[in-house]
């Protein structure tokens, strides 16, 4: 910046030409060459000026305010190795005129003269017209902007870089390909940052329609930057200008880009791929179109392959062992045919004692002790586990649909408990119902009098408590102040969280229908709240770009899990409540640790907003959906994509998996519900064992795991849920 | 009408419309125009007028210039248009939140786990003292309920229609001192609502005085002397008319009310 060079340069004080010239580095008094610390100017912009004018304070002690009239000894000043002869020609043109541009800029008249005196070089420099084109050193030198370069040039270069790639052999081409957005971006915010805005506008009109689809709305944002000015504080130029894109590639396609760099000289090409991307490079076959474009699409490019190396302990914790009471139910239930379906049921449950190698240990992460509620509540289901149905191609599940009549627009958010007993709705005015979709109905607290008369010592206190009299089916929440964006239910159904608008996540209690806590740490909205499987953590994204892990009896969130580059609009817990999944708006999925709050994974492929995010119950993998109407399918262990469903022709917000993990059932603004075969992915994905980390992963993507498509009347799909014996319930609002 | 031609549409909100087609907005009402064009006509003169108190401030010959502008508008953008925190600023915090390790659970705690009652809405959020025997405390007498709510310095009386406010006294006779205070029961149709805290230690003088012995409404009178106690009065509470012999008790003992 200009202010730089102002206060520390004394105007008359002749710039050391040796500076300029750090090409030849020659002393021009001297003839010797100058120790090489002179050259350091040449990298880096900003510190170029900065060490010039710091060389330059230091001029040999001859430099007087008389200077110019010494004549030409030598320390002429901004003479680049010019010999006595003083003939423009000899001189290096192009350094000349950014020598007299630089004198021009900080004001040096009467240096810039006699410059042009000795020289004979008459011409006017122009500030836009620096030709600079083949000479990126020098503009680095002089400019301590962000870059200066003729912006005609910036077209053709974009244009040179794009024909190259159009005639790179097949394997490179796809790689390369990924460097023509990033390139493009960093040009146009080049443009603008100079101050070049007609040109950056025709820049960007001329060349958006070659870029992605996937990008547009992207591209669509960095239009509305049309001056520095509207730079600074806009989220999306920040992204851009601070982080680097990144890009994986091969090292035959790195090799050959980096021929190509080489072979086209300067422009800003090179420098912005220097600067600004990140080359991932790897060892390996290059991929091909498809492997590409399986992964490309996040706001920020690929995941580097070091940040999706970390272990995850994707197994689920052991589960506590279940005393009599599962064995009392099962002497009760009828014998018969009965006993035959019951054993495979149990083995299967009983397998998962043994130690699995890639489950975290018990005591990883503090987790609640198991009450005695706990423990009936788990016998419970454990029972209903037994009757559950398992689902295959061939038998599909139940569907059961809740619609929400005369709640046009209404309906922000809907959750239903994980015994399918109670169903929580957000409205956008602020209220939260809560709906029993069993006969029994939604009792209140009795009041303290009442509850110091009653036995504490009954086996069923727990149903005394409740006051017979005050059964209702819906009860209404209120408290929030603006639209409610997530509900989410305890697992042992006694508290609810909510996150609305307002910034604030309220936890409230379904015995007294009161709100007990509001947990104020987001200040923008809130977008997804979820309790943990275990209860007593619960975690949240919103708007300010971070999922935060809370507990309830904190608060202040216990881990900050920043690192998204835009809001966090889905947030959901490993089965084992070790991780937790954030899926955002710049198109990327992360998986966090609970422990220490790294990300160990990042899961690029997604070409629009994340909207929903289910874990396997097995652990292992991770079903995403969102505004691109696929659904991916991840695997946990290296964070590969391994299959990816395309059928839906709009958003989808609701994913889940069946009990049993061998369908994932989907659905959304389309208003179907359709169900995939998931046990031929996880059949299909074991047979990869080989996909080991380094290379892209094999991808299914194909519509024959579709098994049915359901389709409603007008009712968009908000939430999707197994029950415990496999029925599929979802739940929407009318569209009518 | 149909013969007529269309009424001229203003030139702004042709511009209006104009920018919502370049956002890529095509389906609205078409009342947004207006509400844009109100918003927008507010936000520049604000801007301006900031931008002249600026010029006025800095300049002598007070004509506003572009820098002026530049600032009022920066100022605008931090106090109504926040944006989130930059994201170096939000690692960083991670960073540091992310170091301390997971607090342990507390092992034999039933019941729910909540943080400190201080976090809490489950608090009480407001206290009655019992009633005081100077008739000075009665400013106004009679006639319907009044119950006046004191803001620090302006005593805010909230004069409503009989809404016969009920609360559930517990009457307590210790020794000389009789202590009349309040229970809030739990599962009631007091509903929380946006938690107010009691900070004032001098305590406003809030007389309570059953109705006459017929069972007829009480009155209240809260006085706020310089206290900012709000008092979260729905009509949720319930007053038990007491018999007329607590009654003669209570005007006998009065606690020493600070005033």
């Amino acid at each position: 910046m200009a202010e730089l060079g102002g206060p520390t340069y004394a105007p008359l004080t002749p710039a050391n030409p040796t500076i300029i010239n750090g090409l030849a580095a020659v002393d021009m008094q001297t003839g010797q060459h100058l120790p090489p610390q002179h050259q350091q100017v040449m990298s880096g912009g900003e510190h170029g000026l900065v060490s010039m004018v710091a060389a330059t304070v230091m001029p040999p002690p001859a430099a007087t305010p008389d200077q110019p009239s010494s004549g030409p000894t030598g320390a002429a000043p901004g003479a680049p190795a010019l010999p006595q002869d003083a003939q423009a020609n000899t001189v290096d043109r192009h350094t000349l005129v950014a020598v007299l541009q630089f004198l021009k800029n900080n004001g040096l008249k009467r240096t810039e003269d006699f410059l042009r005196q000795e020289c004979n070089f008459f011409d006017i420099v122009d500030d836009e017209k620096q030709g600079l084109g083949g000479d990126t050193e020098v503009s680095s030198v002089l400019s301590a902007y962000k870059s200066e370069g003729d912006p005609a040039k910036y077209e053709d270069a974009y244009k040179a870089l794009h024909s190259f790639i159009e005639k790179s052999l097949d394997p490179y081409k796809h790689e390369v390909a990924q460097v023509l957005y990033p390139v493009f971006v960093h040009m146009y915010l080049e443009l603008v940052y100079n101050g070049h805005e007609e040109v950056a506008k025709n820049f960007l009109e001329r060349l958006k329609g070659t870029q992605e689809e996937y990008y547009q709305e992207d591209i669509h944002r960095l239009s509305l930057v049309t001056n520095r000015e509207h730079m600074s504080g806009y989220q999306i130029m920040d992204n851009f200008r601070s982080s680097q894109f990144t890009i994986r590639l091969s090292r035959d396609t790195y090799s050959h880009l980096k021929r190509f760099l080489t072979e086209s000289g300067g422009g800003p090409v090179p420098r912005i791929i220097h600067d600004r991307l990140y080359l991932d490079v790897y060892e390996g076959v290059p991929r091909t179109k498809a492997q590409v474009m399986a992964t490309a699409g996040a706001q920020e490019g690929e995941a580097p392959r070091q940040v999706n190396k970390a272990k995850i302990y994707y197994g689920l914790l052991k589960e506590p062992e279940i005393p009599n009471l599962a064995m009392e139910e099962e002497e009760g239930e009828e014998e018969g045919d009965k006993p035959k379906k019951k054993k495979p049921k149990k083995d299967a449950l009983q397998k998962s004692k043994k130690n699995d190698p890639n489950a975290p240990p018990g005591n990883r992460i503090p987790l609640p002790e198991l009450r005695d509620i706990d423990r009936m509540e788990r016998a419970k289901a454990f029972r209903d586990t037994l009757k559950r149905v398992t689902l295959q191609k061939d038998t599909l599940p139940s569907i059961c649909f809740y619609t929400f009549l005369n709640a046009t627009g209404n309906i922000t958010s809907v959750d239903i408990s994980d015994d399918s007993s109670i169903l929580a709705y957000g409205t956008s005015d602020s209220q939260i119902r809560v709906q029993s979709i069993t006969p029994i109905k939604l009792r209140c607290m009795k009041s303290a009098e009442q509850l110091s008369d009653i036995d504490k010592e009954a086996d069923d206190v727990l149903v005394r408590m409740m006051d017979e009299r005050t059964a209702e089916p819906v009860r209404t929440l209120l408290g929030h102040a603006g639209p409610v964006y997530s509900v989410s239910m305890s697992p042992d159904r006694n508290l609810l969280l909510s996150a609305g608008e307002d910034g604030t996540i309220r936890l409230w209690s379904l015995q007294t229908w009161t709100c007990l806590v509001v947990y104020k740490g987001h200040i923008f909205p809130v977008w997804d709240v979820r309790f943990s499987p275990y209860g007593y953590y619960f975690a949240s994204g919103g708007h300010d770009r971070t999922g935060r892990l809370w507990a309830t009896d904190h608060h202040q969130p216990l881990r900050i899990f920043a690192g998204h580059f835009s809001d966090v609009d889905v947030v959901q817990f490993h089965p084992n409540s070790n991780y937790v999944a954030t899926g955002s708006s710049d198109r990327s999925i992360r998986v966090w640790d609970c422990l220490n709050g790294n990300c160990v994974r990042v899961l690029t492929g997604h070409k629009d907003i994340v909207d929903a995010l289910a874990f396997s119950p097995c652990g292992r993998f991770l079903a995403s959906a969102g505004g691109d109407k696929r659904v991916l399918v991840w695997d946990m262990a290296h964070g590969h994509l391994i299959a990816e469903m395309a059928s839906h022709t709009s958003t989808i917000y609701a994913i889940a998996f069946s009990r049993d993990c061998n369908i994932l059932a989907s659905g959304g603004m389309d208003n179907c519900v359709k169900l995939w075969d998931f046990s031929r992915v996880m059949e299909d994905n074991h047979e990869d064992d080989t996909n080991v980390a380094n290379n892209p992963d094999v991808k299914r993507c194909n519509e024959s795991l579709l098994l049915g498509t359901f389709p409603t009347k007008n009712t968009p799909v908000l939430a999707a849920h197994f029950t415990r014996r496999n029925v599929l319930l979802v739940a929407g609002p009318f569209d009518g | 009408m149909a013969k007529e031609t269309k009424a001229a549409v203003p030139k702004e909100a042709q511009v209006m419309s104009a920018i919502l087609k370049d956002m890529g907005i095509t389906d609205y009402e078409p009342g947004v125009i207006n509400q844009m064009l109100e918003f927008t006509y507010r936000y520049v003169s604000q801007v301006l007028d900031d931008a002249r108190v600026f010029a006025n401030y800095a300049k002598k010959n007070r004509t506003i210039e572009m820098d002026d502008v530049k600032l009022a508008v920066h100022m605008q953008m931090e106090k109504s248009f926040t944006t989130p925190p930059p994201r170096d600023l939000l690692l960083e915090v991670a960073r540091t939140r992310n170091a301390n390790p997971l607090p342990p659970i507390k092992v034999n705690q039933y019941g729910i786990r909540l943080p400190p009652d201080r976090y809490c809405l489950s608090a009480c959020n407001y206290r009655i003292k019992p009633p005081r025997k100077k008739t000075s405390s009665l400013p106004t007498p009679l006639g319907g309920n009044r119950i006046s709510l004191g803001g620090g310095g302006g005593g805010m009386k909230l004069a409503s229609a009989p809404i016969k406010p009920t609360i559930s006294m517990v009457t307590t006779k210790t020794g000389n001192t009789q202590t009349v205070t309040l229970v809030q029961k739990p599962a009631t149709t007091i509903t929380s609502g946006p938690a107010q805290k009691i900070v004032s230690v001098n305590r406003p003088v809030f007389k309570v005085t059953p109705g006459t012995p017929g069972g007829s409404t009480p009155k209240l009178q809260l006085s706020a002397g310089n206290s900012s106690v709000m008092m979260n009065v729905t009509s949720g509470i319930k007053v038990d008319p007491d018999a007329p012999t607590s009654k003669r008790k209570r005007e006998d003992d009065e606690p020493d009310v600070g005033q």
